[in-house]
């Protein structure tokens, strides 16, 4: 059996973990309110953007874009948004998984990976994958960066080193609900026509014309899905990671509860013992 | 006189939405001026000033560097790669920003001159509206 003072220092060393992971739960939760804050803001633009190509799209018809280009995939990109820090949970290994999966269907030599965050790029790198470029963004995300990732895999795709382009990111849901999910970003896939509820039907006086303005509207596309594709996973990881950290420090709790209880039946243990051999002694001198 | 509803929205958030009398908007062929009962109209934007008359007669000068304009029965919506106000506008860093393009206007390095000027302009567009201000 362990000597009490083993415990005690089991004790003070689980209570050091709860600490860590309670600061960790909370800075998560700030950042994740923050980061729920800046997908729900960024909503009505990108709602607004599919509404105006939705609108369009019938007007634009038949347009060619370079952006809108189907051609035959001999090699496919993908956009895969990670974290740079850990302790979040699964929210990294889910990806992996998904990830690992897709890919598995492919040559590497076809493959060309656009990583976001850090720990995507070791898990990929490490796994020799062909890795094309990384990217970092702070926790903060910022169309810029947003604009920055687009504006390669826009050169990629037109350039033909890749014929298609698909998106791996972790949709969020609420704080305790993310799900990793893929779409394809390039060539762009125009929202349907068709939902009423969204496009009006009015006929639109366009300026300059249907064509030009859906050539100024594509790029901006790309780069809103890629924007809050970002937004979403930063507001995952803060989300994943509060989780992970909450159920740490409940843990961290119930462990040193039942050290406590151990601690205290080795000190009553010790102290039984104590008497008894006393009174064994006191016996024994009465002789 | 009529009033309509105004949305100004940037990729990451919505600036304002609310009832205006008068919208005048940098379209990349000409300004274009919406009051309320305008027919639905689409135009892309250029870099330039917003001119927003509030239901109150005040009026408000922002700075966008292009984006989208969408007229429609119901509202108009501003679709703006950015838009600033005049108090956000570092009219210090503008200048430097336009600082740097005049002097990479001489000797252009890598970058392609389009891009220079698109700066150029911006950092213009942006003084302007800074100050603007003071009006």
């Amino acid at each position: 059996m362990a000597t009490i003072r083993q415990v005690r220092q089991r004790i003070r060393v689980a209570k050091n973990i709860q600490q860590i992971t309670k600061a960790m739960k909370m800075v998560a939760a700030a950042r994740l309110k923050r980061a729920q804050d800046s997908v729900q803001a960024a909503r009505p633009y990108s709602e607004s953007l599919r509404d105006l190509m939705g609108g369009m799209a019938k007007a634009a018809e038949g347009l060619e874009h370079p952006l809108l280009e189907v051609r035959e995939t001999k090699r496919t990109g993908y956009l895969i948004i990670t974290s740079d820090r850990g302790l979040a949970g699964s929210y990294n290994s889910s990806i992996f998984r998904r990830a690992t999966e897709i890919l598995k269907e492919y040559d590497k030599e076809n493959l060309r990976l656009y990583l976001v965050g850090k720990k995507g790029i070791q898990f990929f790198s490490r796994r020799g994958y062909p890795v094309r470029q990384e990217f970092s963004v702070g926790s903060l995300v910022t169309v810029s960066e947003a604009r920055d990732i687009a504006r390669v895999l826009r050169e990629d795709f037109e350039s033909g080193e890749v014929d298609q382009i698909i998106l791996l990111y972790t949709r969020f849901f609420t704080a305790i609900t993310q799900k990793p999910a893929d779409m394809q970003l390039l060539p762009i896939q125009t929202p349907a026509a068709g939902d009423p509820d969204t496009t009006e039907q009015d006929d639109y006086l366009f300026e300059p014309d249907a064509a030009s303005l859906m050539q100024a509207l594509l790029p901006r596309y790309l780069e809103g899905q890629v924007f809050q594709a970002l937004l979403e996973s930063v507001a995952s990881e803060h989300g994943s990671r509060m989780t992970a950290m909450s159920n740490a420090t409940e843990n961290a709790g119930k462990m040193i509860q039942t050290l406590t209880l151990q601690m205290n039946r080795v000190r009553q243990a010790g102290i039984t013992r104590e008497i008894s051999e006393i009174v064994g002694g006191a016996e024994a001198l009465k002789g | 006189m009529a009033n309509f509803l105004l949305e100004l929205v940037t990729p990451e958030r919505v600036l304002f939405a609310e009832q205006v009398q008068q919208l005048r908007a940098p379209g990349i062929s000409g300004s274009y001026g919406v009051l309320a009962q305008h027919a639905p109209f689409l135009t892309e934007l250029d870099t330039g000033i917003i001119m927003i008359t509030f239901a109150d007669g005040s009026r408000e000068a922002l700075a966008t560097s292009g984006g989208f304009m969408q007229v429609r029965r119901d509202k108009t919506i501003v679709l703006a790669d950015t838009a600033e106000r005049a108090e956000e506008i570092n009219l210090e860093r503008a200048r430097a920003s336009l600082a740097t393009a005049q002097m990479l206007l001489g000797n252009p390095g890598g970058q392609s001159l389009d891009e220079i000027r698109r700066q150029m302009k911006r950092a213009l567009n942006r003084i302007e509206v800074a100050q603007m201000r003071s009006l």
